[in-house]
């Protein structure tokens, strides 16, 4: 036992502070309907504030941490309460964009502010220590997990027998009943994200002195907690800090053994995604109601204009695609790099453009494929290769769209999120995915080795994906995801298992974005794992697919070179980091505006109103359903 | 069982946990006419209805057209001939009309296998677009075809919701209270296409419904139930006569029944 009790206390510690983390993700998706994917981040701030304050100004420890929380928790309370009231009203597509959006801007804020390498920070509660039977324990590790407990402890009090904490229940239910009762909607709202936010901020200022000042770092403890939430079925405050503490606990464990079992390399890391992924396949689906789930539209209305304007945009664009080599000189490595992740772009367009189902693990999909690629090239022919990694990463995305089947919107988006980072931490350093090797050959064909006959065949590739996204969308299984995102209760009713539908549309799209990743690996001849970046990439990528979809009239090629620009043309042209993160805070503040934008309070109508005041808040666009009338039962 | 049975539910009972809200009902619906489902509020209609759907679990038996679907689900139901609609009509919103009745069919054909859900041979797209033109004429909303849904009333989204479930080309239809929401004259219109879609196609149809004044110019054979309990069935004028029908339907102090009055 007393080997084994250092490890449950540190475990206990850790576990703590994702368990306040979880509570207080849990607090505001309960209360607002909108789960806050920059919850992580949000605790990174808080923890850059209280580094300013105490580290580089001497303030002392209990008035810097005062400082940090409430001031951070009352800015957020009041701005994430208006930003989430849009977004409960928006497809999950959209607000999942959004709060993504916000966590990569929120960690680009903290990479302006302290750099890119991650500070040390220094620990601040007391360093002393006692015995506990025969194990030291330190009294910083008592106050966090007594922190921890008064914290959910309070908080769930309040819920149960405060008329606040009870309006916070009821608000989720009908907004507009609760607003009946004489309480207002946003002051309940604020109430809520001013304690998520709290909350967020009290585990980053805890967590900080063992992880260092990093946003990335800082930013997964987000998804740490979403396997405490997890286990609370996103409901549960109480079981979601127990839940907490078993992550702690358990990845302490495995950290024990994971210096002599190999197989345990990344355990600590990946088991709260685990836990989670497993959570959203066994936990029954009653349980898992998306909340705000009213809002099942589709995020991308049919584009208008006809067969003449769709093939003068086709041209324009291939006209783009056809002179870039001649004009870009020593930039055609990286062109070449975004006409792949356009194929990357497109396969993940047919799910978030069409068949609304968000995965923030595309570039999983993308990395498995250069590996596959890897793995093949030399023992049989070039193109086939492709073909064949492409197919190999298939399966893949079946094992995904499991939880794809049961889930929709944002618990999917969890798990996507979860594998991508299991993928990340669990398998990146076994020898049957990068390994130790540094750099795996991943050779151009012979037909095409110089780098402008390697750009043409990519967008070969690019145009032949488009040529196959643009038949499903045009074709049978386009009508049915339409359908599917309106009424898909109906189809069942008319005898489609839409289920199956779900999986082979993952299916695809997993597989296309595997051939696109094996058609990066050889613009740069190897690959390691530095190539994927996976999950921040994964992100970016939703978050400027739906920013390139924000005018309609881009179409889906559109869309998809405009995020594909965003993505690697445009930094490779901004040599100063700083400049590269303001830009990310830009692409994160974007994706929130294109959110608001569908409900109608975009920029450019709000721009619109300021020139002729009076005019009503009208939306960007005609289709937004600020028109559908609610139907309501007639009176019986 | 001969093949004109059209739906047969014995002994159904659906709990929601201790509560049962249907309790020990049986009631069968031929083909080629019309059977009413009525009930006051809370009386367990439309849970009968979706348990008849696979929607709901459920205890007891149920067949169609003589084939046991007791444990068939919902794509299944409907694979063995058998559609709805639904009380809050489940349209495709930002669809046309064409393109929603449309749907009706090709989610069938699409369902098949899992190859016909993205490839569709030309005798299916013609098969499709026969079964759309028949199901548009048939409710006389042709000249809505190219509407997109969404800005339609809602007479005229209930009348292509059930072209949609007619184009499904059913053996047998579930409505879900149709009538709910329209005003007099629109129920009167609904029930004058329900009535010649029966008789032209000879379908079975299980009518879930509030309003007595399509009940009562619809339907030929009519079951009660309240509080779960089945209380009455018979022909339409038994049921209109009963005085147990009225007691538990319009309440003791009524005599007369009014038709429509509850709209």
């Amino acid at each position: 036992m007393t080997t084994f009790l250092p490890f449950i206390i540190l475990g206990l510690t850790s576990g703590a502070v994702y368990g306040v983390a979880a509570s207080g993700l849990v607090l505001a998706y309960r209360t607002s309907g909108v789960i806050n994917f920059a919850h992580g981040s949000t605790a990174a701030v808080a923890a850059g504030i209280f580094y300013w304050l105490h580290d580089e100004h001497g303030m002392a420890w209990p008035f810097a941490a005062l400082i940090a929380v409430l001031g951070l928790a009352l800015v957020a309370g009041a701005v994430m309460e208006r930003i989430a009231a849009v977004l409960a009203r928006v497809p999950t597509t959209l607000s999942v964009a959004a709060t993504v959006g916000l966590s990569i801007a929120l960690t680009a804020v903290i990479v302006i502010w302290y750099g890119p390498a991650p500070l040390q920070f220094p620990s601040f509660l007391p360093s002393s220590t006692f015995k506990l039977g025969s194990v030291l324990v330190g009294y910083d590790q008592v106050i966090t997990v007594a922190i921890g407990i008064v914290a959910v402890a309070s908080m769930s009090l309040m819920l149960r027998y405060s008329q606040r904490g009870r309006a916070m229940r009821a608000i989720v239910e009908d907004p507009e009943l609760l607003s009946l009762t004489g309480l207002s909607g946003y002051s309940v709202r604020s109430l809520a994200w001013f304690i998520s936010t709290a909350f967020a901020a009290i585990s980053g200022i805890l967590i900080a002195p063992s992880l260092g000042l990093d946003g990335t770092l800082l930013t997964l403890l987000v998804i740490q907690s979403f396997g405490a939430a997890a286990i609370g079925a996103f409901s549960n405050l109480p079981m979601t800090f127990i839940g907490g503490l078993v992550i702690g606990v358990l990845s302490a464990l495995s950290t024990k053994y994971s210096g002599t079992n190999d197989w345990l390399q990344g355990m600590p890391q990946g088991l709260p995604f685990i836990v989670l992924f497993v959570m959203l396949i066994v936990l029954p689906r009653r349980l898992l109601v998306e909340l705000g789930s009213a809002v099942q539209e589709r995020t991308i209305g049919r584009v208008t204009g006809g067969r003449a304007a769709r093939s003068s945009k086709a041209a324009v664009a291939a006209i783009l695609l056809l002179i870039v080599p001649s004009v870009v000189g020593a930039h055609l490595a990286v062109y070449t790099l975004a006409a792949a992740y356009l194929i990357i772009l497109l396969s993940l367009s047919l799910l978030v453009r069409t068949s609304n189902q968000i995965s923030l693990c595309h570039m999983t999909f993308a990395a498995i494929g250069a590996l596959a690629f890897h793995h093949l090239t030399g023992s049989v022919p070039w193109v086939l290769a492709v073909l064949i990694s492409g197919l190999i990463v298939l399966p893949v995305g079946l094992l995904i769209s499991i939880p794809a089947i049961r889930l929709s919107g944002v618990y999917l988006a969890l798990a996507t999120l979860g594998f991508g980072i299991l993928v990340e931490q669990l398998f990146y350093a076994r020898s049957f995915m990068f390994g130790d090797a540094l750099s795996l050959a991943t050779p151009r064909p012979s037909f095409a080795s110089g780098p402008k006959a390697y750009y043409y065949l990519v967008v070969g590739f690019v145009v032949i994906t488009y040529i196959a996204v643009r038949a499903i969308e045009q074709g049978r299984l386009g009508r049915i995801l339409r359908a599917r995102a309106d009424a898909p209760e109906a189809l069942t009713a008319l005898g489609l298992n839409i289920r199956s539908t779900s999986m082979i549309v993952f299916a695809i799209s997993a597989a296309m974005a595997g051939m696109g990743g094996a058609l990066i690996g050889p613009i740069f001849g190897v690959i390691g794992q530095s190539t994927f970046q996976t999950v921040p990439t994964s992100m970016l990528l939703v978050v400027l697919l739906v920013l390139g979809s924000r005018n309609r009239s881009a179409g889906t090629l559109g869309a998809c070179m405009i995020a594909a620009a965003a993505l690697v043309v445009v930094p490779d042209y901004i040599t100063s980091g700083t400049l590269q993160s303001w830009l990310n805070v830009l692409f994160g503040a974007g994706a929130i505006e294109v959110a608001f934008a569908y409900r109608g309070y975009g920029l450019s109508s709000r721009i619109k109103r300021l020139r002729s005041p009076g005019s009503p808040i009208a939306p960007d666009q005609p289709s937004s359903r600020l028109s559908v009338p609610i139907l309501i039962e007639a009176p019986k | 069982m001969t093949t004109d049975t059209g739906l047969t539910v014995e002994n159904l009972t659906v709990r929601y946990g201790g509560h049962v809200a249907v309790s020990n009902v049986s009631l069968s619906a031929p083909a080629g006419s019309v059977t009413g489902l009525i009930g006051p509020n809370g009386a367990g209609k439309t849970t009968t209805l979706n348990a008849c759907f696979g929607v709901v679990k459920s205890a007891g038996e149920q067949h169609l057209f003589g084939v046991n679907m007791t444990r068939k689900g919902a794509v299944g139901r409907s694979r063995l001939g058998m559609t709805r609609t639904f009380q809050r009509m489940r349209l495709f919103d930002t669809l046309t009309v064409e393109e929603n009745v449309s749907m009706g069919r090709e989610a069938k054909a699409a369902g098949t296998t899992w190859l016909t859900q993205f490839v569709s041979s030309p005798a299916s797209r013609r098969q499709c677009e026969a079964a759309t033109r028949d199901a548009l004429n048939a409710c006389g909303i042709e000249e809505l075809r190219d509407r997109t849904v969404r800005n339609l009333s809602t007479g005229q989204r209930r009348l292509v919701e059930f072209a949609r479930a007619i184009a499904n080309e059913p053996r047998f239809l579930l409505l879900d209270e149709p009538s709910s929401g329209l005003d007099v004259r629109e129920t009167e219109g609904f029930g004058t296409v329900l009535e010649s879609i029966v008789r032209d196609r000879g379908i079975g149809v299980l009518l879930v419904e509030h309003d007595m004044s399509l009940v009562s110019r619809v339907c030929r054979y009519v079951y009660v139930l309240d509080f779960g309990i089945k209380i009455f069935e018979g022909t339409m004028s038994e049921t209109l006569t009963s005085p147990l029908v009225r007691a538990a339907y319009l309440g003791q102090e009524l005599t007369d029944v009014p038709a429509g009055s509850d709209a």
